[in-house]
């Protein structure tokens, strides 16, 4: 088998189709796509991020070349205990092996090519220890842990119609419903809110702003918080803006100011969710993203609960993996559930962090990191 | 040579000590050799004969033969 890794071209576009199908053929439950073409009308979560495919290709008998695997690097600056480094969002891995054994050798090679090209990779997501791509990053000698995923329960009647998750089987469908109609669901939550509640109060010293986009005073929340995180993205004003760019609909930016000074945001979505595989037709609120200082990420978290409360949110989910924003979410009420959501780093990335001393517990990743925050 | 690598396949495979490894042996006949066998094998390669495999070598290891050759024009360099 002869493999050659090369950035993905249009004239691969061909050959990059009959990939997709050879997979859905094969009962592949992926695919990869093409790149995206920026449209500056609508652009998407991460739109403004630099992000390259690469294809690997198998030179035919024929002369002709067929795809048969690919790949994403999505490029980031991080901040490394005192450093800024440019860091790989390692996306999207994808081999023929999915559908025929014969190329069980291309998902290694994939990752050693992307290792060569950008040793500071990392990887989001993935679904649990158990998916393939988690066992082949571990198989490669890369950290994980699991990012903790908190959950809040507001309105207890929607949340047990449609709580997927939890109505697998006829048995918990009937559970679910004579919960939310007995009104048993209503004691358990709580009973929940008693056994976690809200001791974080809302602070008449803070002021909560809802703003159209992340300015310089975004800058100023970068510079005064940034030393207290061990590894995490750039969030300055720049990055925010390309992160979450103002024209995507349904999220929405706290500002948050203690004395005139900007202290902290927060990125919330707040979605009236249909047929969601998890969630149903629930109003899911989201806290996506959040930075600020340690000393002020309870408050930042407070308000933002509050808000999604105001706006009707059924249900307010996260993940957060920052120790400080941990306890933040516990002391809000939150109650942490399972988790599908990894982080991974290659092995010279957590070479890098445990020559700066930086633990999983200094590491802030969330939703709004990786492949940003869809399906929310 | 070959007792080596039939070592590290059994290791990177998870395989009993007892099962028998022949060069002519491809995916279809060591149990775990599909995509994280293969990047196990490639860390334990790597581990066990102190070599760095590129792309090229990684694709090209598809049988316990052509393991044994790649290892052992590694070794020769």
């Amino acid at each position: 088998m002869k493999i050659r890794v090369i950035e993905y071209a249009d004239e691969w576009s061909d050959a990059l189709a009959a990939f997709n199908v050879r997979l859905a053929a094969g009962g592949g439950k992926v695919s990869f796509p093409p790149p995206f073409v920026l449209d500056v009308a609508a652009p998407a979560f991460h739109h403004g991020l630099k992000e390259t495919h690469y294809v690997a290709l198998e030179e035919g008998s024929a002369g002709g070349c067929a795809v048969r695997g690919a790949y994403v690097m999505k490029f980031q600056q991080f901040w490394l205990s005192g450093d800024v480094i440019l860091v790989a969002d390692f996306r999207l891995p994808v081999s023929e092996a999915i559908v025929d054994h014969n190329y069980s050798p291309v998902a290694a090679g994939l990752l050693v090519n992307a290792q060569k090209r950008q040793p500071l990779l990392y990887g989001l997501g993935m679904g649990g220890f158990q998916e393939p791509v988690a066992r082949l990053f571990k198989a490669a000698g890369w950290q994980m842990f699991s990012v903790p995923f908190y959950f809040q329960i507001i309105h207890p009647f929607p949340f047990f119609k449609n709580i997927l998750y939890l109505r697998k089987s006829v048995v918990q469908r009937v559970a679910c419903d004579f919960l939310a109609y007995s009104g048993l669901g209503w004691l358990s939550v709580a009973a929940m809110k008693a056994l976690h509640p809200r001791r974080v109060p809302v602070s008449d010293s803070v002021q909560v702003e809802v703003v159209d986009d992340f300015g310089p005073w975004a800058d100023d929340i970068w510079e005064a918080g940034k030393a207290h995180y061990g590894f995490c993205s750039v969030r300055d004003a720049a990055t925010l803006r390309k992160m979450y760019p103002r024209q995507v609909p349904n999220c929405v930016r706290l500002k948050f100011t203690a004395q005139g000074r900007p202290i902290g945001w927060s990125l919330l979505m707040n979605t009236a969710l249909s047929d969601h595989a998890h969630f149903g037709n629930m109003r899911l609120g989201s806290i996506v993203d959040c930075f600020a200082a340690t000393q002020d990420a309870a408050q930042v978290l407070r308000q933002s609960q509050e808000y999604l409360v105001r706006q009707g949110a059924d249900l307010i989910v996260s993940n957060q993996s920052h120790h400080i924003w941990r306890k933040a979410f516990q002391r809000c009420g939150f109650v942490r559930g399972p988790s599908s959501v990894l982080f991974a780093s290659s092995r010279v990335l957590t070479e890098l962090m445990e020559r700066k001393q930086v633990s999983p517990d200094d590491v802030h990743v969330n939703r709004g990191d990786g492949d940003g925050p869809i399906n929310l | 040579m070959q007792d080596n690598i039939a070592t590290v396949f059994r290791k990177a495979m998870r395989l009993e000590e007892s099962f028998a490894i022949a060069d002519a042996m491809s995916f279809d006949d060591i149990p775990g050799w599909d995509s994280v066998g293969h990047m196990n094998l490639v860390m334990e390669l790597e581990s066990h004969f102190g070599i760095s495999l590129d792309m090229d070598e990684i694709v090209g290891l598809d049988s316990v033969g052509a393991v044994r050759a790649i290892i052992a024009r590694k070794s020769a360099d």
